[in-house]
């Protein structure tokens, strides 16, 4: 089975995320930072992160940025209560954000997101392999 | 290549030069004929082919004379030959300091509440010197004292209109972050609200399989109908629900609470100005600045308060205290910010305090910022002057509390400082203002 990671500061989203979407065909865990998501990333197994943007410390475009080099396996989406288009821009050409997602969102949305973002893994992880080989051929 | 210059001190004795008795004389003059008059004598005197006068409103320019040799009048033109006027003169007037550069000379007009006013003259072959700084500094301080740009009327009104327009600056900074404060509940609270529709419809078909088995009151049980029950009973994880509905219900109504609070805190801070003194609770007042506030300091700092109970009210301009407050709050959680980022996820702390200190309440903010530098103290609360990167402040938070508190309020506003430890602004607000 497939495993989704939430990161958020505010555990009541994570929790009420994870009862919602309850019956979906994906394992899900919990992280209250970007720290804490690195560790869970370095001890479980895991397929996609659905992360806030605006937290203490690490931001969510910061902690998938440093995945996107570290664990190019791991597909992100981006859920904020506070876009903006410098947001947007920044998540998507540093963070490599599959989906950016704004709060409030419908979870069926979020499903259904998750759901393509586990569909499309293998040919993104392919593709990120790609050009990484052409970035290091080019230079 | 520009240099900075120091201000003359014009000896006491010295007589008034002869040119500026017919300007002063025509202070009831319509501004455009004073600013022609004098900027002409301005440019005769020293000896000028042009000279300038920029009207400053917050940090930009909204009005600019020029008057040239030959011309009989002051046009509102930025002159050709002189493209960078305009920089000059707000680089003046920031550092409040004259620019003398190769052909030009250039003066900001001081005044307790900052630069209103920036003159200029240019194109003469030599260099200039003392002497025309001199002039052109009273050309410029006699132009402030204009009605048309510094009278005591348009000072005041000027004042009022700078409060509204940091007002507005700061609702608009703080309503990104009170959308995000009230999205976040607004997310849980709806997820949490399908869950308890999903996982109620599952319990009322356990419910009804239960009414079932005994359909008639005082009648035995059906046998088959308890086999229905216990399967729909099967079918339902009924130890998971039995843990997440009561949290789920109790983190929603959390979440309600939140928004609610969000929203009293709002009205409690945009507290309608009546221009009238009326007796504020300043804890009160305390509370919902920080709660609108909440999303400027909960990511870089913990916040402490320290109240004292029973303090008496203080006859206060409500929203522009809350203002005030508003501001040295932000300004706390920005210090902590620029440690904070380089600390890591380390978060530092605000203190909001309060007390009776004699026959004046006093308010205490004191961050674990990175203290202020002994060098800059002096200019904490001048009017543009900021240590923050262009776009993320305006140099004007600070400058507008010390006027709400001072001048509006008749109080005091000081800091103490301690370089690497943090920085502590202390308020006064006197019970009997008058």
């Amino acid at each position: 089975m497939s495993t989704v990671l939430f990161v958020d500061d505010v555990p009541a989203i994570t929790s009420a995320l994870k009862r919602r979407l309850r019956q979906e065909p994906f394992r899900m865990l919990e992280a209250r930072s970007a720290h804490d998501a690195l560790d869970v990333v370095a001890r479980e197994p895991v397929d996609v992160i659905v992360s806030d943007e605006v937290m203490p410390g690490m931001s969510g475009t910061e902690l998938l940025r440093h995945l996107y080099r570290t664990r190019p396996d791991i597909v992100g989406i981006v859920l904020t209560g506070q876009p903006s288009v410098d947001a947007a821009v920044r998540a998507i050409n540093e963070g490599h954000v599959y989906r950016f997602l704004t709060k409030p969102c419908d979870p069926l949305d979020l499903a259904a997101a998750i759901r393509e973002a586990l569909r499309d893994r293998d040919v993104l992880v392919e593709t990120r392999k790609r050009m990484r080989e052409r970035a290091a051929e080019v230079a | 290549m520009s240099a900075e210059a120091t201000f003359p001190v014009r000896p006491s004795n010295e007589p008034l030069p002869a040119a500026f008795a017919r300007l002063l004389q025509g202070e009831h003059a319509p501004l455009a004929d004073a600013v022609t008059v004098a900027l002409e004598q301005a440019a005769l005197k020293t000896g000028s082919a042009a000279a300038f006068l920029a009207v400053l409103e917050h940090d930009t320019i909204s009005d600019l004379f020029c008057w040239r040799a030959g011309r009989a009048s002051a046009e509102r033109t930025v002159p050709a030959d002189a493209p960078d006027v305009v920089d000059a003169s707000l680089a003046a007037a920031r550092t409040c300091q004259p620019l003398v550069d190769a052909g030009r000379l250039v003066v900001p007009s001081l005044d307790e509440h900052g630069t209103r006013l920036v003159a200029g003259v240019m194109g003469r072959d030599r260099a200039y010197a003392d002497a025309d700084l001199w002039l052109l500094t009273l050309v410029v301080a006699h132009l402030s004292r204009h009605p048309g740009v510094g009278g005591t009327g348009a000072t005041l009104a000027r004042e009022a209109q700078l409060l509204q327009t940091q007002k507005l600056e700061s609702i608009g900074q703080l309503a990104a972050g009170i959308a995000h404060e009230i999205n976040t509940p607004i997310q849980f609270v709806g997820d949490n609200l399908h869950f308890l529709k999903d996982a109620y419809h599952s319990l009322e078909a356990l419910l009804m399989a239960c009414r079932e088995m005994d359909p008639v009151a005082g009648a035995p049980p059906r046998p088959s109908r308890c086999v229905e029950a216990r399967r729909k009973a099967g079918q339902l994880d009924l130890d998971y629900l039995q843990a997440e509905i009561p949290s789920a219900i109790e983190q929603s109504l959390e979440g309600v609470d939140r928004v609610a609070k969000i929203v009293r805190a709002m009205k409690a801070f945009s507290h309608p100005d009546t221009g009238e003194r009326t007796p504020v609770d300043i804890n009160a007042a305390l509370e919902s600045t920080i709660a609108v506030a909440r999303h400027e300091w909960k990511y870089v700092a913990d916040l402490r308060t320290e109240f004292a109970r029973n303090l008496p009210h203080v006859p206060c301009f409500a929203g522009e205290l809350n203002q005030a407050l508003l501001n040295i709050l932000i300004n706390a959680a920005q210090a902590i910010g620029e440690v904070v980022g380089e600390r890591g996820p380390d978060k530092g702390l605000i203190t909001v305090s309060t007390r009776l200190d004699g026959d004046a309440v006093e308010v205490r903010i004191a961050d674990t910022g990175p203290g202020i530098p002994e060098s800059i103290r002096r200019q904490v609360f001048n009017p543009f002057f900021t240590t923050k990167p262009v776009g993320k402040g305006t140099g004007q938070g600070l400058a507008i509390a010390h006027a709400v508190v001072v001048g509006k309020h008749h109080g005091s506003l000081t800091f103490e400082s301690a370089p690497g430890e943090g920085t502590r602004f202390v308020i006064r607000l006197p019970l009997d203002p008058a």
